[in-house]
């Protein structure tokens, strides 16, 4: 996302939507970027920079985010905007622990023989409703 | 879930409707005595034993048992239905639905069942004469909306009845038992509400698919045999599987008539029920709230609308009071009404409590006063009851209506009786809206909450909607969105929407059309989003939002009158508007407000001199007749006080001559504007001459 790199476990994501259309939510806190048709259920996407603290409002990258990965927590399905094309991959031991909201680790993975620090989130910590209402 | 929680969660369903159906059936029992009818309960108390006792809850079947035994010595003639008789049973019926949600948590409550079947055997036996000699079990206080459990939980679920669906009339018609007996099956609601939303998408893909084809073999493809009968069919099943989510108005009378029956004797009145169009159908959610309200309305009638039998006798009624429910269809709606032949609203008393929270509220008429008592702490009982008389019923019943997109009014005749008429949509899951643009975004507007349709040629003036001035605000505003409603261009089209308290009018770019949308709900994780009501999946498959009519309006009161989406200024000084009219008050208010100025208003003198009194106003603008203290006389008595002797006033009149414009100076009126010549620009001119373009709100001004 916009530089960061993000993990969630694999088990905890159900699909990664391709360019779905985003409404936007007249009033709603800068957490939510919208509401996305996933396969008729309404979908609210929420943004990751926001929601970790990294900034207090969206990029306008992050509201055009080409896909959403659709995580499940306790409260519900939720829709993770996310820039850089999604990836599965096998993260080695923690170097350092998460800090912020949901942040459980930070890892060392390589991307074309370059590390780069990835940070493993919690989507049942990360995306909650006191979260996205700027209460967490 | 392991099998005998499954069947613990299965009898519990099934004894809350055969409990429903018990109860029921007594109220009508002390109506008459009917062998059928007698024989039904007998049957409902033996397959309560019966279950009960197969899922292991022994002391359960142990009540049912005491029950079945005094049901058939109706039966053998042994015994009549007494009051006493039905009270009984009816406290043991209230007993074990309490202890349902605790049986289906599988804990223990062979206890208190036990102390039900005992309060019920000794009854038999005679050692309990009377009513209240035994003590009784929490007497259920009519719960609202069983029978069926709660709406979305796990295992709730909604009885499916064979058409004709069930009609549980009161003195006639099928019996409740039907609904769970023949054909008739239990599904899951959660089951039912996926249903409604496949069948949503499908319909959604099946356009998809009908604009593809349009593509590929053009506007002839509509009239492709298969295209229009896969159209049809789906029509048909989206019909069939929203009526699949409705229930007739009968489900949730019970708890009503038990309301009526049991308030009626403990306050030694005698009040007789009729009920009528039972069968009208309404969606479980709407229904759900209705009952709420609805039984608020009832526990009020029998409380302080109908007059104990002395006091009716003595003004020439019958000493017997009448409750009427009438329930019926027009169009997308239901239609409600709660009457009774009562004592009506005490206008004097609503009046006085009105006037004690706003000295203004003495200037309205009768209607407008008894609208007033839906407001929250005033109360229409002429004394505080354990029932009624704190002011909160009507205003829970104005919320509970208003979160089902209903509407309610109130009719009230002094010595002749009361009547309060709900309208509510049939359904929530499909909603009639009108489509907007505004910046670029499309929404719906529910049809409920929209007065009136204008277009205006200045949308930065106050609108008249039925000879009220009507604020106008650029939806975009706010919406808080960037763009809309282009502030140079002040031409627009102004939907008026009604919020609980009043009407405000959104200036949109574009009507779009009306038409039923699909409402979804939206996720749990959201804060509640006052401007939202739901959401709905478009044709094309994306998101529209709904707006709600009152967060709107609620919204737009602080929100800024411009269309330029900033955040609204402190205001630019406090204004006091005085005018005996109330339309002329609200027309100066909305225009001085929308100018950035606070403003507050007064009904005459004295009026103004008490406000000024608690907090000072940096100018005052006053009408020149009114009653009692004219407005020279109040601009005397300011110059006579000593902290507003410099205080500005500007005085608005019809009342034009140099006479009386000299008088107005005399009386120390900083300026005199006649009202034959009043024009808005010319009124923040005047105030703005006084005061300065600019100036903060200062309170308190020029002590000498």
């Amino acid at each position: 996302m916009e530089g960061a790199h993000w993990a969630t476990p694999l088990g905890t994501v159900q699909e990664v939507l391709a360019r779905p259309a985003i409404t936007l939510v007249p009033t709603a806190p800068p957490a939510v970027l919208g509401l996305c048709n996933r396969r008729g259920d309404v979908l609210p996407v929420v943004s990751i920079s926001v929601l970790t603290g990294r900034s207090s409002h969206p990029s306008e990258g992050e509201r055009r985010a080409p896909w959403v990965a659709v995580v499940d927590t306790p409260g519900g399905a939720a829709g993770l905007a996310v820039t850089g094309v999604p990836e599965t991959a096998d993260l080695g031991p923690p170097v350092a622990p998460g800090e912020g909201p949901g942040a459980l680790s930070v890892h060392r993975w390589e991307v074309g023989g370059s590390p780069i620090a990835v940070t493993l989130v919690d989507p049942a910590a990360l995306v909650t409703a006191e979260g996205i209402a700027g209460e967490g | 879930m392991d099998l005998s929680e499954e069947l613990l969660g299965i009898f519990t369903d099934e004894a809350a409707g055969r409990l429903g159906v018990i109860a029921a059936g007594l109220l009508r029992l002390e109506a008459g005595a009917d062998p059928d009818l007698v024989t039904e309960l007998f049957r409902e108390a033996h397959t309560v034993k019966g279950a009960a006792a197969v899922v292991g809850l022994d002391a359960v079947s142990r009540v049912a048992h005491a029950m079945e035994d005094l049901f058939q010595e109706l039966r053998d003639g042994s015994r009549t239905p007494t009051h006493d008789f039905v009270d009984v049973l009816l406290a043991a019926v209230d007993g074990l639905r309490i202890l349902l949600p605790a049986m289906r948590m599988g804990t223990d409550i062979s206890a208190e069942a036990d102390r039900l079947g005992v309060m019920v055997a000794r009854f038999r036996s005679g050692t309990v004469p009377g009513r209240g000699a035994e003590p009784q079990p929490q007497r259920a206080p009519a719960p609202v909306p069983v029978p069926e459990p709660g709406p979305h939980g796990p295992g709730a679920v909604v009885a499916v009845a064979p058409e004709p669906s069930v009609a549980v009339a009161p003195q006639a018609g099928p019996r409740p038992a039907e609904a769970l007996r023949g054909d008739a099956v239990r599904v899951p609601i959660t089951r039912l509400d996926a249903l409604v939303r496949l069948v949503g998408e499908t319909a959604s893909a099946n356009l998809r698919v009908g604009r593809l084809l349009v593509d590929r073999l053009g506007p002839a493809a509509t009239d492709l045999d298969p295209v229009r009968d896969l159209a049809r069919s789906l029509n048909e099943l989206q019909e069939m599987t929203m009526r699949a989510r409705m229930v007739p108005i009968a489900s949730i009378l019970e708890p009503l008539r038990r309301a009526v029956r049991d308030l009626s004797r403990d306050l030694g009145k005698s009040v007789r029920w009729e009920a009528r169009g039972l069968e009208t159908e309404l969606d479980r959610g709407v229904l759900n709230e209705l009952g709420d309200a609805l039984l608020h309305l009832v526990r009020n009638a029998v409380d302080h609308g109908v007059e104990p039998p002395d006091e009716r006798r003595a003004s020439g009624k019958p000493p017997e009071a009448t409750i009427a429910f009438h329930a019926m269809q027009l169009g997308s709606e239901v239609v409600v009404t709660v009457a009774d032949d009562g004592r009506g609203i005490d206008l004097g008393q609503v009046r006085a409590q009105a006037v004690r929270r706003d000295p203004d509220s003495d200037r309205l008429d009768d209607d407008e006063i008894l609208e007033l008592v839906f407001l929250s702490g005033l109360s229409t009982a002429p004394r505080v009851t354990d029932v009624s008389g704190r002011g909160v019923g009507l205003d829970v019943v104005l919320h509970g209506i208003d979160a089902v997109r209903g509407r309610i009014e109130v009719r009230s005749r002094p010595g002749e009786g009361t009547e309060f008429r709900i309208r509510v949509p049939i359904t929530l899951a499909v909603l009639p809206c009108l489509l907007v643009s505004c910046a670029d975004q499309r929404y719906a507007i529910p049809m409920h909450s929209i007065v009136v349709v204008q277009e205006t040629a200045d949308h930065t003036a106050p609108l008249w909607v039925e000879g009220q001035p009507v604020d106008v605000t650029a939806l975009a505003s706010v919406l808080g969105l960037a763009g809309g409603t282009a502030p140079d261009r002040r031409a627009a089209t102004v939907v008026v929407v009604a919020g609980p308290t009043r009407r405000h009018g959104f200036a949109v770019d574009a009507l779009l059309g009306q038409r039923d949308v699909v409402v979804k709900g939206l996720s749990g994780l959201l804060p509640r989003i006052d401007v939202l009501t739901g959401a709905s999946i478009e044709p094309d498959g994306s998101v529209l939002c709904i707006l709600d009519g009152g967060g709107l309006v609620e919204r737009a009161r602080g929100a800024p009158p411009g269309p330029d989406g900033l955040e609204r200024p402190p205001p630019r000084a406090s204004l006091l508007v005085v005018d005996d009219a109330v339309t002329v008050r609200e027309l100066q208010r909305a225009i001085l407000e929308r100018a950035g100025y606070a403003v507050r208003t007064a009904a005459d003198g004295p009026a103004a001199l008490a406000v000024l009194a608690e907090s000072p106003a940096d100018l005052v603008l006053t009408d020149v007749e009114m009653r009692g203290m004219d407005g020279f006389e109040l601009t005397r008595a300011i110059r006579a006080t000593g902290r507003l002797e410099s205080l500005p006033v500007i005085i608005l009149t019809s009342r034009a001559t140099d006479e009386d414009r000299r008088r107005g100076l005399e009386a120390g009126a900083d300026a005199y504007l006649p009202k034959s010549a009043f024009d808005q620009g010319d009124l923040v001119a005047a105030v703005e001459r006084l005061l300065g373009p600019g100036r903060p709100s200062g309170g308190e001004r020029g002590s000498p």
